[in-house]
């Protein structure tokens, strides 16, 4: 063998060796990927709670709600289905995730990341946003998993959370509500404010506050029937809470296609699924000459293209592409208020006021002429004396249209059972949603036995 | 060098030359039977293990000693031995390797070895049995071309993907498609898509979970057939575990074309035309009107369905002002307006006869001074589709050479550059989906307005106002003119694949290689909705592109020794390093401002994304084999590998194989039998791993967006607000204790071959276990998340694969019949997930709803989905249950609505498949055809369920007729438990009740509500998706060569051929062969999924 053959072997051993030196951080470096981060400051984890709560709660959630409670009529695939609860649970496998995992896990990274970093202020807005959402996820399905959620990336890694009872659950959201006043009362709001990514409140910490008692104010009037202590704490929360439509709880959209309103989405990509103006809803308000008809309805533009800012039969207010989606609205806390003053004190005349301001605020937020306005209330303005019952019932038949495209309309229906309604088939409205199919295929272990559209009731709902 | 090409071309050959002085020069040259001479052919002095190989030009010199014998092989060819006698000059004839055992092939990192040495399974495919179809495709020409390996084309479009499949599947969501190499180095064979009707951005996934959009296409696409000298398909673990991780699905060994070798300059002309026609088309009904409920119900109305009137009490009026149809608009018979008698329209003359030119040149030679040769070709495929202004255009330049550089030095280089455009068509489930739009427009409804041309007039699918013309007044769906004409979807590539190499032969018994490879690619993708589109009302144009860059290198040390007289033994020590990087950039441009203009900035919303892959492997491996007698062989490797995608303390594993090779006929009582000319038994095993998917390791923020599965949803920044999201409906938490996956597996074969070769038959078992195999699995929601990366799955395959060759007719005077024949079967079962977990969806629609999913103790993607309520809940074999409820419009019928439980409603995986191939020969005619059989397998057609339901499937004709439903009266309380009325019609009794004798009818209600998929329940439209079909079927013609007198040309030869001449199925939609999720994990879903076509075609070869 000739020399230049060693050295050729020599320089082929080593280039083998040197290669084989690599370090470690050689191949780790290359697993970090640029396009996420992995710190992020709690502005823009609220920006993204917020809206992943409007867009559910005005997509979804207002669909199921507002096509049981035959505020919309469904006229086409998958709505004229649930119009007529023809569900399975793998239905509800859209909206859950976008309440447990866009929303409400977002939100709960909000929340530690606040508290870690003494943010109070958002310490106090994320458990006011929470406290909302589990609120209405409550009322929508009872029991769900809360007090073990949330933690499928802690340390403390839990998959496969149990599911808490209802009824102690509304506890668990006032409790959230009281802590989340307190961190907003804190004197040292913390280094980082909400700020103008706060759609809802641009960061006012006193608007925040009286969101927080409107919540427990629901809390309570939704346990009031037949319990007068009940109502008279929903008459404190209310006190405290919203004191005209400038503190309503809303989220506005965006203008950009991107950003847009969730039912404009609807309409645009799924023209005539539903119609509006052909309603339950809609044939009441037109026989009561309701001012506020072709403010919610847009009869000539039932399912074809675009008419002027909205796609499909809603009109402007609620159907364009930056409509808000309503929380919680000072009209409805006036008619709450009126509804908690007769259970409380059976008092008529006290309530009747307040019911006459719920359907002024309402048609006041929807720019109802104020001659329009007057002449409605004349003619509706006035509780039945009968019995407190009767008053009830009218003041909820009334709010119900205020609460138009609100998931809490359906609230109000199933617990005064006001206005009335005719099942679309069968013998029963929905009382509930339906368990999602995910819990029961990948949380065997806890998810409640089949349920369905009527039963088990929430455990208000009596 | 001074030739310029030559600067191009660099030479390689595998095991360099040695020389011994001490004999006598002799020289020669290797041809095959047609003259034509075979470069690098391997010349071996039998018994000494010394050797050369032929030069481009098939010429060789050895230095040997009368007496001795030259062992003469070459890929594909019969292995010769010729004893020399003392001549200076030699002329050695190859056969075509007719025994296919002593034939050589390529096996991994490009290693030749003979057949018969191998302990693992290999099948081999020559270049004469690829680009027979005309498609241009190398993956869907592999066709029931060897056992084991499955091949599905996902539609008949131009340019649409093949999926490939070995044995069964390994991997979860990770690929299961075989490794793509092509000389030495391995290339890309990713599927980068953009859904943007459903999922979104997803580049170089194994699963797409696709349920509409365009058919993506897989890159293994790109490679020129006619390129192609030899494709080897390795099965099993063993064979592929010196690759490595990329290989552990098997592999597809691609060789190219190096150059003709003949002196001088050869061309090759490949030439062929091929006409596409659709090749099954689900049944439509062409007796009821558009409407609902029996009553006509005009365009502008916009219903959806066709349960309108009977088309023969309809009639036109004449009106000649109507938008929607010019005979006038549709009105009772006896209406004094009534003028014309209405007449159904044919839906089908949307599709028309796809066109496809496929020409390629290749240009081949060597130097004169012989150290030197080279090849050159340039195809092009241009191809229109079926559906109107689909197309495809690819062209390919190939250069390759090789040059001696030293007496011991040699190189090698081929450089491929590849452009394709593709015009792909919207399908599947959206509004835009070209089948969707045009299999739900009633009979009454021309979506051409008149045009026998009607996807180039716009007046067919615009109104004068610029709005859709269509059958649902402008809503719904799109006019499948409007998708094709104003949904375009443009695909560009541009793409370079090459290698370098060089071999250095250091010593007699060392030679030392280094290979370097790339594969680089842009592919930019254009995507538009116009405004009024159906799926984008704003319009929207999207522009995507991805750039991919992959190297490969590996260094090698070749030792080979012979020890004594009857051992042998080599050894090759190897280092490997990989390295990809994927750069996506994607723009979205929503809410056009002018129609029709599909250009970024005529948006007014914007959005965008970008993606960076990156990983990198490094691995030393290493090969032994040893030889005894030629009659065993033992193979043992090993490779010791690191991947940049697992965690630092895990991320270093190695996998062994061994495989045992006994040639039996070697014994002396065995030995030189008439009947069983030979025999070999194999074994082996093998231990491959699989690394993590990229950045599995933490649960990082990223930009929020979020939908609800029916609007495209929100994403940020919203009004200049960033949002970001730890976690969203899809969003898996990271693993930073991720492990690699492990398959192991063993295989047991023999290879007989018997009568002189007459008959052959290679029978192999197999079984292989992988466990470890990482998966998103599924956690509930409310824990966050929509699942958790986990090392948790175990699956198992076993099969068994047959291949028969037989040469029944072979006479003297030329008439030739060869019949092969394959056949495999799978078995794999998923016999573990996480605990807790019995199942995971794998793709579709998801929601428990037609999806494709992985089921403990089931075999891997059933189909999973909504049935019927039964008599016993959840129990398929029980009688369904019909509903006793009076007054319920679904009274006497099985209930429908979706009440029932969901189950695994059928398995896409085939019993067996299996092709047979006859090539019959006589002077120069060659008839051939080729049938392949997929026994079973289900396929969701959701396609029938919609059409069912909309009023336009050809079943829902017999709407009025009596039906007696067979199965036990009930109907399910409000616990949903099964229960039957008393005699009274009130009281509730708990089970069900006596068997139906109630008659019924076939009515809208049953049609869209019970007998379907899209209202009912899914079970319904699963079907038997097997079939025989008659794949290929050719006539060639091979002209003398002394046809104009000289010999002007070596060869001339002319082919009709027809692909998919018939096929016989009880698959009522398009061809069976069909994949919604396209060329990914999931397969067994149609849902209104761009058809499949059949071809008849002609070519010509000429060869100068």
């Amino acid at each position: 063998m000739k020399l230049k053959n060693y050295k050729l072997v020599i320089a082929i051993l080593s280039v083998m060796f040197l290669t084989a030196s690599c370090k470690k951080s050689f191949f780790t470096e290359v697993n970090h990927n640029p396009n996420v981060v992995s710190e992020v400051p709690p502005a823009v984890l609220l920006s993204t709670v917020e809206a992943a709560l409007a867009y559910t709660q005005g997509g979804d959630i207002s669909r199921y709600s507002s096509l049981f409670d035959q505020q919309v009529f469904g006229n086409a695939s998958q709505s004229q289905s649930y119009y007529n609860y023809q569900v399975n649970p793998g239905v509800f496998d859209n909206v859950w995730p976008d309440l447990y995992t866009s929303t409400m896990e977002n939100d709960y990274t909000l929340i530690n990341l606040a508290d870690a970093g003494g943010n109070n202020a958002y310490g106090g807005v994320s458990r006011i946003l929470m406290a909302y959402t589990m609120q209405v996820t409550v009322d929508l399905w009872g029991s769900v998993p809360y007090s073990q959620a949330f933690h499928g990336n802690l340390s403390d890694q839990i998959l496969h959370p149990i599911f808490d009872n209802d009824k102690a659950l509304y506890d668990t959201i006032a409790n959230l509500v009281d802590v989340g006043i307190s961190k907003l009362n804190d004197a040292d709001p913390g280094n980082l404010v909400p700020g103008a990514e706060d759609v809802i409140y641009g960061g006012d910490a006193g608007q925040w506050i009286k969101f927080g008692h409107a919540i427990k104010a629901r809390l309570y009037l939704h346990q009031s029937k037949g319990n007068a202590a009940m109502a008279t704490q929903a008459l404190a929360e209310i006190a405290q809470s919203f004191t005209g439509n400038e503190d309503n709880a809303q989220y506005i959209f965006g203008t950009a296609e991107t950003a847009a309103n969730p039912w404009y989405q609807f309409n645009r990509d799924r023209p005539g699924d539903e119609t509006y103006s052909t309603s339950t809803l809609a044939g009441r308000m037109l026989s009561a000459n309701d001012p506020r008809y072709p403010i919610f309805f847009d009869p000539t533009n039932e399912t074809l293209g675009k008419k002027g800012n909205h796609y499909g039969g809603l009109n402007d207010y609620y159907g364009s592409v930056n409509s808000p989606v309503e929380f919680i609205t000072y009209d409805e806390l006036q008619f709450a208020s009126a509804e908690a003053t007769l259970r409380a004190t059976g008092s008529i005349a006290t309530a009747q006021t307040l019911y006459q301001s719920g359907i002024k605020s309402n048609m006041e937020k929807l720019g109802v002429p104020t001659g329009a306005m007057n002449t409605y209330v004349a003619a509706n303005g006035t509780l039945p004396t009968t019995s407190t019952d009767d008053a009830i019932a009218m003041v909820a038949s009334q709010e119900f249209t205020a609460l138009f495209l609100n998931p809490e309309s359906w609230v109000l229906w199933r617990r005064t059972g006001s206005p009335a309604l005719t099942p679309i088939a069968g013998s029963a409205i929905p009382r509930r949603l339906e368990w999602p199919q995910s819990e029961y295929s990948y949380n065997a272990a806890n998810a409640p036995a089949t349920n369905t559209l009527v039963a088990p009731k929430i455990f208000w709902d009596n | 060098m001074a030739k310029p090409i030559l600067l191009l071309l660099i030479m390689i050959m595998s095991f360099g030359t040695l020389v011994f002085a001490q004999n006598r020069e002799i020289s020669g040259t290797v041809k095959d039977e047609n003259g034509n001479p075979i470069s690098g052919a391997s010349i071996i002095i039998k018994g000494t293990k010394l050797g050369v190989a032929a030069d481009a030009l098939g010429r060789f010199t050895i230095s040997a000693k009368s007496g001795q014998v030259l062992e003469i092989s070459a890929t594909n060819f019969t292995t010769t031995d010729f004893r020399l006698e003392g001549q200076n000059n030699v002329d050695i004839t190859l056969k075509p390797g007719t025994n296919l055992m002593e034939t050589v092939v390529v096996t991994a990192l490009g290693i030749k070895r003979e057949v018969r040495s191998l302990g693992t399974a290999t099948q081999s495919i020559g270049s004469d049995e690829l680009n027979k179809s005309g498609t241009g495709n190398p993956l869907s020409e592999l066709q029931g071309k060897a056992s084991g390996l499955t091949v599905i084309n996902s539609t008949g479009d131009p340019g649409g993907g093949t999926y490939i499949r070995l044995r069964g599947v390994t991997s979860i969501t990770g690929n299961n498609q075989p490794l793509m190499v092509v000389d030495g180095v391995p290339i890309d064979n990713s599927i980068n898509n953009y859904d943007a009707t459903f999922n979104g951005f997803s580049a170089g996934g194994a699963n797409g979970q696709l349920v509409g959009g365009a058919q993506p296409t897989n890159r293994g696409v790109d490679i020129n057939p006619d390129d192609i000298e030899s494709i080897n398909v390795l099965k099993g673990p063993a064979a592929t575990a010196l690759y490595g991780i990329q290989a552990a699905s098997g592999a597809i060994i691609i060789t190219t074309k190096k150059g003709s070798g003949r002196k001088g300059t050869s061309i090759q002309v490949n030439s062929s035309v091929t006409v596409d026609k659709v090749s099954q088309l689900p049944a439509l009904q062409d007796t009821y009107s558009q409407g609902s409920e029996g009553l006509y119900s005009p365009p502008e109305d916009g219903a959806s369905t066709s349960w309108g009137a009977a088309i023969d009490t309809l009639s036109w009026d004449g009106a000649t002002d109507y938008a929607f149809d010019k005979h006038g608009n549709i009105v009772g018979k006896s209406s004094p307006k009534a003028k014309i008698p209405v007449t159904p329209y044919n839906r089908y003359s949307f599709f028309q006869n796809g066109v496809t030119y496929d020409n390629s040149v290749a240009l081949s030679g060597a130097s004169a001074s012989d150290k030197s040769s080279y090849r050159l070709s340039l195809g092009n495929l241009a191809q229109t589709g079926i559906i109107p202004l689909s197309k495809y255009n690819k062209t390919n330049l190939s250069i390759a050479g090789q040059d001696k550089i030293t007496k011991r030095l040699t190189a090698s280089s081929g450089v491929t550059y590849v452009h394709s455009t593709n015009n792909k068509i919207q399908q599947g489930s959206q509004l835009s989906g070209a089948m969707l739009g045009l299999f739900r427009t009633p009979p009454t409804f021309d979506n051409s307005n008149g045009f026998s041309d009607a996807a180039n007039q716009v007046s067919a699918y615009e109104l004068p106002d610029g709005t859709q013309r269509n059958y649902r007044g402008g809503g719904g769906y799109d006019n499948p003119y409007w998708t094709v004409n104003n949904n375009p979807y443009l695909s560009e590539l541009d793409r370079v694949l090459g290698y370098g190499q060089a071999t250095y032969q250091v010593l007699d018994w060392l030679s030392a290689n280094y290979r370097v490879g790339g594969d680089v690619y842009s592919q930019n993708d254009k995507q538009s909705y116009d405004i009024g589109s159906n799926a984008s009302p704003a319009g929207a144009v999207y522009l995507i592109g991805y750039t991919n860059r992959q190297f490969n290198s590996d260094f090698t040390l070749n030792m080979h020794k012979t020890f004594a007289s009857d051992w042998d033994a080599s050894l090759i020590l190897g280092q490997n390093y990989f390295v990809l990087n994927q750069f996506n950039r994607f723009s979205q441009g929503t809410s056009l401002v002018l129609p029709g203009y599909f250009d970024i900035s005529n948006a007014t919303s914007f959005l965008s994304a970008e993606t960076e892959q990156r990983k990198r492997t490094m691995a030393f491996y290493g090969e032994a084999t040893l030889n005894y007698k030629k009659e065993l062989y033992l193979t043992l490797t090993g490779r010791r590998e690191t991947s940049s995608t697992l965690p630092a303390a895990n991320n270093t594993f190695f996998y062994p194989s061994a495989s045992l090779a006994w040639i039996f006929t070697e014994l002396p009582a065995l030995k030189n039998s008439n009947v069983l000319s030979f025999g070999k038994l194999r074994a082996s095993f093998a231990q491959v791993g699989k690394d993590a998917p990229l950045y599995a390791l933490t649960t990082p923020f990223s930009t929020a967006s979020f939908q609800d599965g029916f609007t495209n949803g929100i994403t940020f920044p919203i009004n200049g607000n960033a949002g970001y999201q730890i976690s969203s409906a899809t969003t898996t938490i990271g693993n930073p204790n991720l492990k690699p996956e492990n398959t192991y597996s063993y295989e047991f074969g023999t290879d007989l071959e018997f009568f002189n070769n007459r008959i052959g038959l290679n029978a192999t078992a197999y079984y292989s276990k992988s466990t470890d195999v990482i998966f998103p699995v599924s956690v509930p929601y409310s824990s966050g998340f929509a699942g958790a990366l986990l090392n948790a799955a175990t699956l198992e395959n076993k099969g068994l694969e047959l291949t028969l060759s037989t040469t029944p007719v072979k006479t003297i005077s030329g008439v030739r019949w060869d019949v092969n024949f394959n056949w495999s079967r799978n078995i794999n079962k998923v016999t573990q997930l996480y605990p807790g977990f019995d199942r995971i969806m794998v793709g579709g629609f998801g929601g428990g709803e037609a999806e494709i999913d992985a089921v403990v103790g089931q075999p891997f993607g059933v189909i999973y989905g909504n049935t019927y309520p039964r008599a016993v809940a959840g129990d398929l074999k029980s009688p369904l249950l019909i509903s006793d409820v009076k007054g319920d419009p679904n009274y006497a019928m099985p209930i429908g609505g979706g009440v029932g439980p969901n189950e695994i409603i059928g398995n896409p995986t085939p019993n067996w498949i299996g092709s047979a191939i006859s090539n019959l020969s006589y002077k120069g005619f060659v008839f051939s055809f080729q049938i392949d059989v997929k026994n079973g397998g289900d396929m969701w057609n959701g396609t029938r369920g919609a059409l069912a339901n909309k009023g336009t499937a050809g079943e829902t004709s017999n709407r009025g007729a009596p039906a007696l439903f067979k199965g036990l009266l009930g109907h399910l309380d409000d616990n949903g438990d099964v229960v039957h009325y008393a005699p009274d019609g009130v009281t509730e009794l708990p089970g069900p009740g006596a068997a139906n004798t109630i008659a019924s009818t076939y009515n809208q209600f049953y049609w869209q509500n019970v007998g379907n998929s899209f209202g009912g329940p899914q079970e319904i439209d699963v079907e038997n998706a097997g079939y025989t079909r008659i794949r290929q079927a050719s006539l060639t013609y091979n002209f003398a060569k002394n046809l104009f007198g000289k010999n002007h040309f070596t060869n001339l030869s002319v082919t009709i051929f027809a692909n998919n001449l018939k096929i016989w199925t009880k698959y009522d939609g398009v061809d069976p062969e069909t994949s919604l999720g396209g060329p990914a994990n999931d397969q067994g879903l149609d849902y209104f999924n761009n058809p499949g076509t059949k071809s008849y075609g002609v070519r010509l070869n000429l060869g100068l």
